[in-house]
């Protein structure tokens, strides 16, 4: 048991490798601020774009949204990084992970806001065009509060899924939470500092976690 | 002061609504054919006819919401289908729209479903646009609901909302699309009141419908469409009472079949 504990639960260890930690959290954070926040307004863009009427738009943004949904993030990443080089297009690690994770991620926003823009009823936007709103004025003001509305819980959850995502950043060299935690051990050969990794993770995202299951109660109409 | 007065008898002579020979396909099917029809300042005219006659397409046309395939609509004089995106704006503004499914915004409460047009197209201040939200909230009897949502409104306590949403802009001219066929048959009579109402203060109104003693009793003028074309057109009494030709005669006599 005192083994046991000692490999996972070393305080003495544990504050040792805090400082490290903590700039791997930083890290973790910034990326997390960059893919989510790029995604979200990407996502909308690329869903605009797929129920649009022009065919030049829509066709180009149905594409994107299959190629990189079905293309693994960790496949883009790596070409991202260490692929696009060969066209002489190099990327600091950080740059690369938000680039490779920013075309995965704004295709799922994607589909979710298309979703949620299919679920207004036409009606709203013929009585807000009726009434004299533009086309813009009329995403804003009617369509979109809507849209969001209905699919939060799936905007929450596919935000969840980008956060856990950001730990593939640490193959790419990036020292971010993951890959601090994994120094970490390697130089002190104790299991805590991916523990308390862990643990970290599971504070940031147990709370969103929490939020869509209670969203994912039946919705009163 | 005779020459004030003969531009004033000009203008009041000039019909709110004027449609020309208006054609509409979609595709290659043809929904509306030479259509010709005009409303003057202040009259109520209720639009008959069975369902898929192109009602409603007629009604979309007067605010640009489809495009036509030939003919014009004129809205005070002025060409809708010819101007700029900023003259459709205050055209759409000033052409109030009431549809069957009410389309109040769920999202918003009573007041800003008022008040969101009157903002963002007509550009009123805040404060302004809730005062005129009030006003006319009152007209319909419901300035007492501003802060509840549409959810929590009966089906013509809705309709009214949307009444109000429409006539706080302003318009010259209200069009109706069968705003009683959703609703309940106890909260009609509240609807069809404050559109009566409408009419004693002067609105043009131009009214599709399936109440056919709301026609009767507060109709100028009754038109029959059928398959896309005006087939006759009158007054109340005589399209009720004598009519001419035999469709609308079998539509009447269709409709005045007592139900089940
Ligand atoms: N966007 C559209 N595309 C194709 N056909 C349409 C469209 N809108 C209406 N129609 C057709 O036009 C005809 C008239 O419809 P509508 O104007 O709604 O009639 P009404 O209101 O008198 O019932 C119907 O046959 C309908 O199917
Ligand atoms: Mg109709």
């Amino acid at each position: 048991m005192d083994a046991f504990l000692q490999q996972f639960f070393n305080i003495d260890i544990l504050m040792e490798a805090m400082p490290l930690l903590m700039r791997g959290l930083w890290i973790t954070a910034q990326l997390c601020v960059a893919v989510v926040g790029l995604g979200l307004v990407g996502g909308l863009f690329v869903a605009l774009a797929s129920i649009s009427q022009r065919r030049w738009l829509k066709y180009p943004a149905i594409i994107y949204v299959d190629i990189f949904r079905a293309l693994p993030p960790l496949v883009l990443l790596v070409f991202v990084y260490s692929g696009l080089p060969f066209a002489g297009l190099n990327l600091t690690p950080f740059a690369a992970v938000v680039v490779a994770f920013l075309l995965n991620n704004s295709s799922y926003y994607g589909e979710v806001y298309r979703a949620g823009l299919q679920s207004v009823p036409n009606g709203q936007r013929e009585a807000a065009r009726a009434s004299g709103l533009s086309e813009t004025q009329t995403l804003i003001h009617v369509i979109l509060p809507q849209a969001i509305r209905n699919v939060l819980p799936d905007l929450l959850s596919n935000t969840i899924e980008v956060v856990k995502l950001t730990s593939l950043a640490s193959v790419v060299s990036l020292a971010e939470l993951l890959y601090t935690a994994n120094m970490a051990r390697s130089i002190t050969y104790n299991a805590t500092p991916l523990v308390a990794a862990a643990l970290i993770y599971l504070a940031l995202l147990w709370p969103l976690v929490r939020l869509v299951s209670r969203y994912q109660r039946p919705l009163a109409i | 002061m005779r020459r004030v007065g003969l531009l004033t008898v000009d203008r009041q002579m000039r019909p709110s609504l004027q449609i020309v020979s208006l054609s509409k396909r979609f595709g290659h099917l043809t929904i509306l054919r030479d259509i010709s029809l005009s409303v003057m300042p202040g009259e109520l005219v209720c639009l008959i006819g069975p369902s898929g006659s192109g009602k409603s397409t007629l009604l979309r046309c007067c605010n640009r919401l489809e495009e036509l395939s030939g003919g014009d609509i004129l809205i005070e004089g002025r060409n809708i289908y010819s101007g700029t995106a900023r003259d459709l704006k205050t055209l759409r503004a000033h052409t109030g729209m009431v549809f069957q499914s009410f389309n109040l915004y769920p999202h918003l409460d009573v007041l800003a479903n008022v008040t969101l047009a009157q903002r963002k197209a007509l550009g009123r201040t805040r404060k302004e646009a809730e005062a005129k939200a009030l006003d006319m909230l009152g007209l319909v009897g419901l300035a007492d609901r501003a802060k509840s949502y549409p959810a929590q409104l009966s089906g013509g306590q809705q309709q009214r909302v949307a009444i109000a949403r429409a006539l706080a802009l302003d318009p010259t001219l209200m069009l109706f699309d069968e705003p009683t066929s959703a609703l309940d048959p106890e909260t009609v009579g509240s609807v069809l009141s404050v559109m009566r109402n409408l009419k004693t203060r002067g609105m043009t109104m131009l009214v599709v419908t399936h109440e056919m003693s709301f026609a009767r009793e507060a109709a100028d003028r009754v038109v029959f469409m059928d398959g896309g074309m005006i087939v006759e057109e009158g007054p109340p009494e005589a399209i009720f009472g004598a009519p001419q030709m035999e469709r609308t005669q079998a539509f009447l006599s269709r409709l005045s079949k007592p139900v089940g």
